[in-house]
């Protein structure tokens, strides 16, 4: 099943002479539970197309469509909802609340949905399954790295969202701790059937991923499949 | 250099709301300190030039009949003089002298002394020829309408005068003397003769005005040595002497430290020995301005700076010393604070200017000379009146800058922007210090619930987590916030007892309280305002109330150290320089006598007054209740008592519920020996009062015999019909009279000569009209409320802008978390009622941090309102409304600033950070 579909995507930033193209008629779809890859250098706009897909931003022309619904037409409480209960979140620098504890961080998305009851058989599920029951206490700063993108990423999967969307998750964290999380990663679009749209500009990494998008001046060039074939 | 200027000047264009917010900070407080200060200035000047009217354009006045003073006239005709400067010597500038010469003085009609004066003198005293010529023959005189009115002598040259026998010629019309001369110099008249005119008994006396730049006590010292004048025989202007330094210190470091340990003395004292015109008092409230100003720029300043704090790191890594950064930061706040101070000052003295040319008098201090000024009796209510109403307070005259505070501020806030500047640079340093030691101190106790656990809405948790999350920053916003409202609460406090002592003064003032009063402009007990007529002014149509006084002398025995303070009376303090007042000892033997060890006889005023009048005393209670009934069945009275200067009402040891033994003249009409209470027993009776009440203030007073102010006298009060069973007094020495409210001037000149006919055979009564007076005074008091407010508002207006400035801080600060928030789907509303809960939170916390420091404020302005100003029953608490109105104020300042900072921050600018 289709989970987005990107239709001819433009992003502008600036004007006239300072006008900068950050993405070019960029268009593809993703299957639900696939786990993308979306690489390129610097500068390359991978980001700027992950917040057009989160709904953070907006593009100039084109079309964005989430579990059948184009973002561009939502009002901007419409797509604040949606984007609550359909994507989820993972930043390079993890984005936690310093003031809350890991249980009350993970927590939190589900308590902006007023009258929904934070499921928190789910909630502790998935603290035992990333391996942070035990610090669910702890607040972001007396944790590692690794631990905070793990609560990080907990949180993006509380509200059991559609897509979750991860820029340079491992961005911030050594080697060891990357390939904890990339597990992580893996294994949370397994057993959920979860979609994620990861961006990283570590081909190593890409290729742990089931398909690569790879962007170059704000032009999508080829979305590789895991067994290196063009689609 | 260059590139300090370079970096100040980039950071200032950069953030630019910050340094707008500093540049308004700066110029609302340059403009409410400087302007405040030049309304201070303006209304010291104007009363300084209005003593110099009433007491003589001099400083100092000596003896001239020596030696010396031919050395002082060579000196003075060989002095080039220059600006004003006629003869400049060794530490002094003189810029004006004048000799006067005593020809001759007669004590019969009247004291008047036969006066030979210079030019220089009748300038110095503002003497103008207005008629004719000055006297050449020793036979010609000249002199004022009011000495020739009272000699009797038409005031037209050519008149022929009789004095001492000897015969004049009136050759000239002078203006009178200043007004108050006679305060300073004893009553006396004055007549101008030639210089030819000589019986042989010549006193000379020199005249010296000095240059006011500098203080002329010095000058007068440098002076009496210069020429070996003996300083015992120097005078003093004392009229003239607050406003040009022409007092001793005050205060010795001894004198301060025997006060603070001395119960009668204390604060009170210290503070009204310093508090000379008011200029202490001025200088407090333009202190606390500064102090706020300083406070406010810093608050501003310090957000500003923290607001980027981390490229200041980041500079600092790249080897910038804390030197640089001082550099850096001073460079900044100087620029800003010399446009925002200068255009502050234009601003604040421009609005100061058009204030001070709409209600300018409410800035001229009242208490002019200093000194103990004896109690005057005979004086007319009218005199009295007049001299107590706005009316009599001066014109304000120009408005004058104040150049000193102008450049005092500037120092002082320049000074505050250095210290500001410091503290940041070392608070920077501390800051990476202390983010290392977070870094260690990862285990610090903190709470380890689970708050999702039993909430399902996390913004009111996530809004008190942040809130408390930098304990000290919290702490530090909170005060910030609560500074302008406590100066708001205090000025209110402030404004609303002055009003209600103004109203309540004036009202206990004659004449002022009512706008017309019939009064015997007499002494003399039979002098009275028959029943008959008193009915009779009832009956006139128009007229709101009609209040008949009744009048009685007597003598109260103050045994067994009743008396606690001797020293309030002249009689009986052995002061030098309080003499008792020569009228009163010889007509009524003193106001006091002593009769044993701690015994003493006090003179006291009886009045008789209507219920109503006797009701309206209520706002004047000190102890016990006034119920006009029962002070008839029981005979009961009202004891007016006296107030000390630490304003407690302790002067005489007595409470309600005590009796006074009252002794009276047996004859209601008695006069001459009798009044003196030392007649035989069997001229006076003795009757023994219940006292029903203690009160601070009589209302409708008589000031013709021992003298009535309202505040240095005993008075007893009772009703009417007890004066006439307990004196056999019926006849009224004072009525007052009022309009109904609104009635115009018209309506007051027709009542007041209907009121002129119904008394018009009645000897020595006067009907005086108040109405211009009263409408003046309700004018003042309104334009004095709406200063206090004025500032209250301007005050609140740079809170405004700080709490503003402080919000969008705290907003700015957590700007990535909240674009996280939002980027996990917190909707608008969701996000604006998290800000407005912490909004409300900071509203409620600071409006009790405001409570709890105003509480401590009000204590010390309750005190120095009772103990220092002597305010007629302050209340102790300011009224709820403004609480409840700061308190809601804040709130709404608070969320309002905290959701409008929200709304400044783009959804998605923390993640375009990040992007």
């Amino acid at each position: 099943m289709e989970i987005l579909q990107v239709k001819q995507i433009h992003k502008i930033y600036g004007e006239k002479e300072n006008k900068v193209y950050a993405l070019r008629d960029v268009s593809f779809s993703v299957e639900q539970g696939e786990f993308i890859a979306i690489v390129g250098t610097s500068g390359s706009g991978k980001s700027t197309l992950l917040n057009l897909i989160g709904g953070l931003d907006t593009p100039a022309r084109g079309q964005i469509i989430i579990r059948g619904h184009d973002i561009a037409s939502l009002k901007r409480k419409e797509l604040t909802i949606f984007r609550r209960r359909n994507i989820g979140f993972v930043f390079q620098n993890y984005s936690l609340m310093p003031v809350l504890n890991v249980y009350d961080n993970v927590a939190l998305p589900v308590t902006f949905d007023r009258g929904k009851h934070v499921d928190h058989g789910y909630i502790r599920e998935l603290l035992k399954e990333l391996g942070l029951w035990e610090k669910r206490k702890r607040y972001p700063s007396e944790l590692s790295g690794g631990q905070q993108q793990r609560v990080a990423l907990a949180r993006a999967l509380a509200n059991k969202p559609a897509l979750v969307l991860a820029d340079e998750p491992t961005g911030n964290l050594d080697s060891s701790t990357t390939v904890e999380v990339m597990g992580l990663l893996k294994e949370s679009s397994r057993k959920y059937h979860q979609t994620i749209l990861m961006v990283t500009h570590n081909e190593a990494l890409a290729q742990a991923c089931d398909r690569i998008i790879r962007i170059e001046d704000g032009r999508l060039y080829c979305a590789a499949g895991k067994d290196g074939g063009w689609l | 250099m260059r590139n300090t200027l370079r970096l100040a000047l980039a950071y200032m264009k950069y953030y630019k709301k910050q340094t707008a917010a500093l540049f308004t900070g700066v110029l609302l407080s340059a403009a409410l300190l400087t302007g405040v200060g030049s309304l201070f200035a303006s209304g010291q000047e104007a009363a300084k030039e209005n003593a110099r009217t009433e007491y003589g354009d001099w400083h100092y006045e000596m003896r001239c009949d020596f030696p010396w003073f031919g050395e002082f006239l060579k000196d003075i005709q060989e002095s080039e003089g220059n600006d004003g400067i006629i003869l400049g010597g060794e530490g002094f500038r003189l810029e004006k002298y004048g000799v006067e010469t005593v020809r001759k003085a007669v004590s019969e009609p009247f004291e008047i002394q036969y006066v030979y004066g210079d030019e220089g003198y009748l300038d110095i005293m503002g003497r103008e020829l207005l008629e004719g010529e000055m006297p050449v023959e020793e036979n010609e005189i000249a002199a004022d309408a009011q000495t020739l009115r009272n000699l009797g002598v038409p005031d037209e040259p050519g008149s022929a005068v009789t004095l001492d026998g000897e015969k004049f010629i009136l050759t000239g019309i002078v203006s009178e003397m200043p007004e108050k001369l006679g305060d300073l110099m004893g009553d006396y008249m004055q007549v101008f003769v030639s210089p030819e005119l000589d019986y042989g008994m010549n006193g000379s006396f020199l005249y010296l005005r000095f240059d006011e730049s500098s203080p002329v006590l010095v000058q007068i010292k440098a002076f009496a040595s210069a020429y070996g004048v003996d300083g015992s025989t120097v005078a003093r202007n004392n009229g003239m002497a607050g406003y040009v330094g022409a007092e001793e210190a005050k205060l010795s470091v001894e004198q301060i430290r025997t006060a603070l340990t001395d119960p009668s003395l204390g604060l009170p004292w210290i503070w009204g020995s310093l508090n000379e015109n008011e200029a202490l008092t001025e200088g407090a409230v333009l202190l606390v301005l500064a102090m706020f100003a300083g406070f406010i720029i810093y608050s501003i300043f310090q957000v500003s700076v923290l607001r980027r704090l981390s490229q200041y790191s980041v500079m600092q890594t790249l080897g910038m010393t804390d030197g640089s950064a001082f550099a850096m930061l001073m460079t900044e706040m100087a620029l800003i604070f010399a446009g925002g101070y200068a255009a502050g000052t234009l601003l604040g003295n421009g609005a100061a200017a058009w204030i001070y040319g709409k209600a300018g008098r409410i800035f001229i201090t009242r208490n002019q000379a200093g000194g103990n000024v004896a109690r005057h009796t005979g004086v007319s209510m009218e005199e009295t009146a007049a001299e107590l109403s706005v009316s009599a307070l001066p014109d304000a005259g120009v408005f004058h800058v104040d150049c000193r505070i102008i450049w005092m501020g500037a120092v002082f806030l320049f000074l505050v922007l250095a210290l500001i500047s410091l503290v940041l640079v070392r608070r920077m340093r501390r800051l990476t210090l202390r983010e290392m030691i977070a870094k260690d101190a990862a285990g610090k106790r903190k709470k380890r619930k689970i708050y999702s656990l039993r909430h399902e809405n996390m913004t009111g948790i996530l809004a008190k987590k942040f809130m408390f999350s930098r304990k000290g920053a919290f702490i530090g916003i909170l005060l910030s916030l609560s500074v302008g409202s406590v100066i708001f609460l205090g000025a209110a406090y402030v404004a609303e007892n002055t009003k209600t002592n103004n109203e309540l003064v004036f009202a206990a003032d004659d004449g002022l309280g009512s706008d017309i009063q019939v009064y015997e402009a007499s002494d003399i007990l039979k002098d009275t305002i028959p029943e008959k007529t008193a009915e009779e002014l009832k009956g006139i149509t128009g007229l709101e109330n009609v209040f008949p006084v009744r009048y009685m002398l007597g003598e109260i025995p103050l045994n067994d150290g009743m008396l606690k303070g001797t020293s309030y009376f002249a009689e009986t303090a052995e002061e030098e320089g309080f003499e008792p007042d020569p009228e009163i000892m010889e007509k009524y033997n003193g106001q006091i006598v002593q009769t044993g060890e701690d015994d003493y006889r006090l003179k006291i005023n009886i009045y008789g007054y209507d219920d109503e009048m006797l009701e309206r005393l209520d706002d004047y209670v000190l102890e016990g209740r006034i119920d006009p009934d029962k002070m008839r069945e029981e005979n009961t009275v009202l004891f007016k008592t006296l107030l000390d200067g630490q304003g407690n009402y302790d002067v005489i040891d007595i409470s309600a519920g005590d009796t006074v033994q009252l002794r009276t003249p047996d004859d209601p009409e008695a006069d001459g020996e009798t009044l003196k209470f030392l007649g035989g027993q069997d001229d006076y009776r003795d009757t023994e009062l219940k006292i029903g009440a203690l009160i601070s203030r009589p209302l409708a007073k008589v000031g013709t015999y021992i003298g009535d102010d309202g505040v240095s006298n005993v008075d007893i009060i009772m009703t009417n019909e007890q004066m006439e069973k307990n004196f056999g007094v019926t006849g009224y020495q004072t009525i007052s009279i009022s309009l109904p409210e609104g009635a115009d001037r018209e309506a007051a000149a027709r009542a007041s000569d209907e009121i002129r006919s119904a008394v018009g055979g009645i000897s020595r009564c006067v009907v005086k009209d108040y109405t211009a007076q009263i409408e003046a005074q309700d004018l003042y008091l309104d334009q004095q409320i709406m200063f206090f407010y004025g500032i209250a508002a301007v005050l609140l207006l740079i809170s405004l802008l700080h709490i503003m400035n402080s919000m969008q801080y705290l907003v700015a600060e957590r700007r990535y978390e909240f674009s996280v928030l939002r980027a996990m789907g917190i909707t608008d509303a969701g996000f604006c009622k998290m800000l407005m809960k912490e909004g409300v939170r900071y509203g409620i916390y600071s409006s009790v941090v405001t409570l709890a420091a105003y509480w401590i404020v009000q204590e010390v302005l309750y005190y120095f309102m009772v103990h220092v100003y002597l305010y007629l029953h302050p209340q102790g608490m300011i009224e709820a409304g403004y609480l409840i109105f700061t308190a809601v104020l804040n709130v709404g300042l608070c969320t309002g600033a905290m959701v409008l900072s929200g709304r400044l921050q783009p959804a998605q600018a923390g993640m375009a950070e990040q992007a």
